[in-house]
């Protein structure tokens, strides 16, 4: 029964793996950049639920009415005003730039926060469970961001397969030039795609800061297991991304079933052992070029 | 329709367009013909504004659009298709032109749907609406350009070297596209290599050469001009009269 116990568990915090690398995922797929400030805008948005919560004093689900318009508003700026000029410096350049952005938001965090690990009050939904058997309880609020973390990754993939803006964000994708002479313009397209990634990252933030703890130096930390869950799933495939997030939260759950101290170190091998057998993911993107 | 007056573009200190001047009216097609390296293909990528002039002058429709992005220019009504088609390859050939019916044309739901189902009939690519763009094969691949060029509604189309890699037996259809397009009164601009096709079709040829022009009018005047064929025709002119 434990190791049902260990995969159940893991699968629940699978859900808060696949939420953190919604964003990242998308990302990657239509820009092409990989967001280095990735785990630090998802602590961000975790403080901003904090703040807002405190002074609102409203639950942190409510926040989310707050946070993720903030934190769409945030990435379209930021991909018209820093990242979309940075792009024509190559590839590298909007790699330093999220780097930057990264130590920028740490600091800013340090400095405003202090170091103490902080978590946001999820009141009754935090603690109510549901006992399967005698011997199996799940919480309500890991089912429930499991249930987020699903939603979240079938309505981008909806968007992206069945909307005019889904359709822009491939074409762009593919080919920005001929893009343009259909009439899209690249940058708008671009702003409007980070803001909705930095509308899933607000999502993650919430439910991780409600989960957990997070300190302003935990993002390098969730940027890790953001980009394990993508690359296990298979990049620039978000139901990839969904499977990658499960996979990793039941290898970090059997792993601490084994051994408490190997949880973490199960979910980089099993991530290694991917990349090793199938580099493309396990869901590999067949019309992909 | 299009008014193109003193148009000018280096690559370092080559002139690859050279102060040109052209003038396309409401239903009719100028050709465009020149020996590689001309400077057609680039002047096609500053009427387009996937380039930008260093001086000159573009009109589209009455329209100053000189210093329009490209897709302002396409939604102003200028379309354009590749010599080597680019197809956005992983999405179907329906989605390749709802993107320009819904972009381009800024149409909406169902009439963007129907615009887009109605260019590809018009390129007889009807029943391959669900087929993978980067799975068709060149001719297919040639139709698609032009139908997602005709679903921007475009009011002047540049077609580049649309011809090419075509047989013989292809071409006529292609060719036959033009002149309902050019019926519905769009204005073209066709770069083709294969003479005697251009020379069925257009109202008025133009030559290039060193980025400028070097003879403009009638294609049988153009084709005539000497200087014309001493630095372009050479051994073809017996081609484009059979």
């Amino acid at each position: 029964m434990t190791w049902v116990n260990a995969v159940v568990q893991g699968l629940l915090l699978g859900g808060v793996y696949a939420l953190y690398a919604c964003g990242l995922s998308l990302v990657f797929g239509v820009l092409r950049i990989v967001n280095l400030a990735h785990g630090d805008l998802t602590v961000l948005a975790a403080f901003l639920a904090l703040v807002v919560g405190q002074a609102l004093g409203v639950h942190p689900l409510l926040t989310l009415l707050v946070v993720v318009p903030a934190l769409a508003a945030a990435g379209y700026a930021l991909q018209h005003a820093v990242l979309f000029p940075a792009l024509r410096g190559g590839e590298l350049a909007p790699l330093l730039v999220t780097f930057g952005l990264s130590v920028v938001l740490q600091n800013l965090l340090l400095e405003a926060f202090s170091a103490d690990t902080r978590s946001l009050p999820a009141g009754t939904l935090g603690t109510a469970g549901l006992a399967l058997t005698d011997l199996l309880s799940v919480g309500w609020l890991a089912v429930l961001t499991l249930g987020v973390a699903v939603a979240v990754l079938v309505g981008l993939q909806l968007l992206i397969s069945r909307t005019a803006i889904g359709r822009a964000m491939r074409a762009t994708s593919d080919d920005p030039e001929t893009a343009q002479l259909m009439g899209l313009d690249d940058r708008k397209v671009y702003a409007v795609a980070t803001a909705i990634a930095f509308a899933t990252i607000a999502v993650a933030g919430v439910f991780s800061g409600m989960r957990g703890t997070f300190t302003p130096t935990l993002g390098p930390q969730l940027l890790i297991f953001a980009f394990e869950a993508v690359i296990i799933g298979g990049l620039g495939s978000l139901w990839g991304t969904l499977v990658g997030g499960l996979v990793l939260g039941v290898a970090q759950t059997v792993g601490a079933q084994i051994q408490p101290s190997y949880g973490v170190l199960a979910g980089h091998l099993v991530f290694l052992a991917v990349l090793a057998a199938r580099p493309g993911g396990i869901l590999r993107r067949a019309e992909r070029r | 329709m299009l008014t193109v007056r003193g148009l000018t573009r280096s690559f370092g200190a080559v002139r690859v367009v050279d102060a040109v001047d052209l003038d396309v009216a409401e239903g009719s097609v100028l050709g465009i013909v020149g020996p590689n390296g001309a400077g057609k293909t680039t002047l096609l990528n500053l009427l387009d504004g996937v380039l930008r002039a260093d001086a000159g002058r573009i009109e589209l429709g009455g329209q100053d659009v000189t210093s329009a992005s490209a897709a302002a220019r396409c939604r102003a009504g200028m379309g354009r298709t590749y010599q080597t088609p680019r197809p956005f390859s992983g999405m179907t050939v329906f989605e390749n032109v709802l993107v320009g019916a819904v972009h381009g044309a800024r149409r909406r739901g169902g009439d963007a749907q129907r615009a887009a189902y109605e260019s590809l009939e018009r390129t007889a690519l009807a029943a391959q609406a669900n087929t993978l763009a980067g799975d068709l094969r060149l001719l297919d691949r040639k139709r698609l350009e032009l139908a997602r060029a005709l679903a921007c509604r475009p009011r002047v189309l540049l077609l580049d070297e649309i011809g090419g890699g075509l047989t013989d037996a292809e071409l006529p259809e292609l060719i036959g596209v033009v002149r309902e397009v050019r019926a519905a009164g769009t204005a073209v601009v066709w770069i083709e290599h294969i003479v005697h096709a251009l020379a069925e079709v257009v109202d008025r040829m133009l030559c290039l050469a060193s980025g400028a022009v070097l003879a403009v009018g009638t294609p049988g005047a153009v084709l005539a001009d000497p200087t014309v064929r001493e630095v372009y025709l050479g051994s073809q002119v017996e081609g484009w009269e059979r």
